[in-house]
């Protein structure tokens, strides 16, 4: 029992949401899968180029088919809508809606 | 008796626990299983039969006020969406005689689990229990190290148990309970709910003293 790995979650769990509204920790709990931030630059400056999804172990490379046209039509949406977002993150969050990944 | 099937995390068999449920109830009186999934996997598992495969009446969420108005249903089942809001468990916990949370026995799916068990519990809900559902029978580690954790919770968990087993997927696809389908485990699979149907009746039975 000592290491039981749900045990152990659900004494994590339950912690912490002595300190948090429960729905909050739901509000959180979806917010995990909003597209990953680009990590927070560290204090000390780091050389070279910001990390980005490639060097993210949260996320993976994926190839699948999409339609020419719907990928002209999202790309031109993303630039006329001067979008934060890129094609990945459009993709990602709309799997992850669908695929309704708690 | 209203039962609700519901848990925050998807893809934890709440369709086929909801329908085997209601199939179960059937027996006893005129059910209504109300899908409120916008997936509608009730409704389209009833349709898939053309409407006769399943011996009870499947509706929509939005259509519900009218069956209930016209049909004299005695039990209903309620399939709950995926991925709530807190707002909706809340409705759809105290609107029920009996929450059961199916579980699967998961590392993955447990962190969904017990954000379900800690937003029933600040709800002061205690009408609920746990069902293992989807048991792999080559991971029985697993369940048992889930049932010692939400025993040792204190979380009320049946003992029955709801095995994984493909005789589910073809009653889904032909639109009919799992005791429809040609399958050398079916007999097995809608035993297991049988069992579970026992559960919640005596627990019904021990609330009202009947």
């Amino acid at each position: 029992m000592a290491d039981n790995k749900y045990l152990k979650a659900m004494q994590q769990a339950s912690e912490h949401v002595g300190k948090t509204p429960a729905a909050a920790v739901i509000v959180s709990e979806k917010v995990k899968h909003e597209p990953a931030r680009q990590p927070e630059p560290e204090s000390r400056e780091r050389v070279g180029r910001p990390r980005g999804k490639r060097s993210n172990p949260d996320w993976e490379q994926v190839t699948l088919f999409v339609r020419k046209d719907t990928k002209r039509a999202a790309l031109r949406r993303l630039m006329d809508e001067d979008s934060p977002l890129d094609l990945s993150e459009v993709i990602e969050q709309l799997l992850a809606k669908w695929a309704k990944v708690s | 008796m209203i039962l609700t099937v519901g848990n925050i995390k998807g893809g934890v068999g709440k369709t086929n626990t909801a329908v085997h449920l209601a199939a179960l109830l059937q027996r006893l009186g005129p059910t209504l299983l109300i899908d409120g999934d916008a997936m509608n996997g009730s409704l389209t598992w009833s349709q898939r039969g053309d409407g006769k495969g399943l011996p009870f009446r499947v509706v929509d969420d939005r259509q519900q006020a009218k069956a209930l108005r016209d049909g004299q249903f005695t039990h209903v089942v309620f399939d709950t969406e995926g991925n709530p809001d807190p707002e909706d468990v809340k409705h759809y916990a105290t609107g029920c005689d009996l929450l059961v949370i199916p579980a699967v026995p998961e590392s993955a799916a447990s962190d969904g689990l017990f954000l379900t068990l800690n937003l029933i519990k600040s709800l002061g809900v205690t009408h609920y229990r746990v069902l293992l559902n989807r048991v792999k029978h080559n991971r029985r580690k697993e369940a048992d190290e889930l049932r010692a954790a939400l025993v040792a919770m204190g979380v009320p968990t049946f003992k029955t148990e709801i095995p994984e087993l493909a005789a589910f997927d073809k009653a889904n696809a032909q639109g009919v309970p799992v005791y429809g389908v040609q399958d050398e485990r079916a007999t097995r699979a809608w035993e297991a709910f049988e069992a579970l149907g026992e559960e919640i009746i005596h627990a019904e039975a021990m609330t009202h003293g009947r």
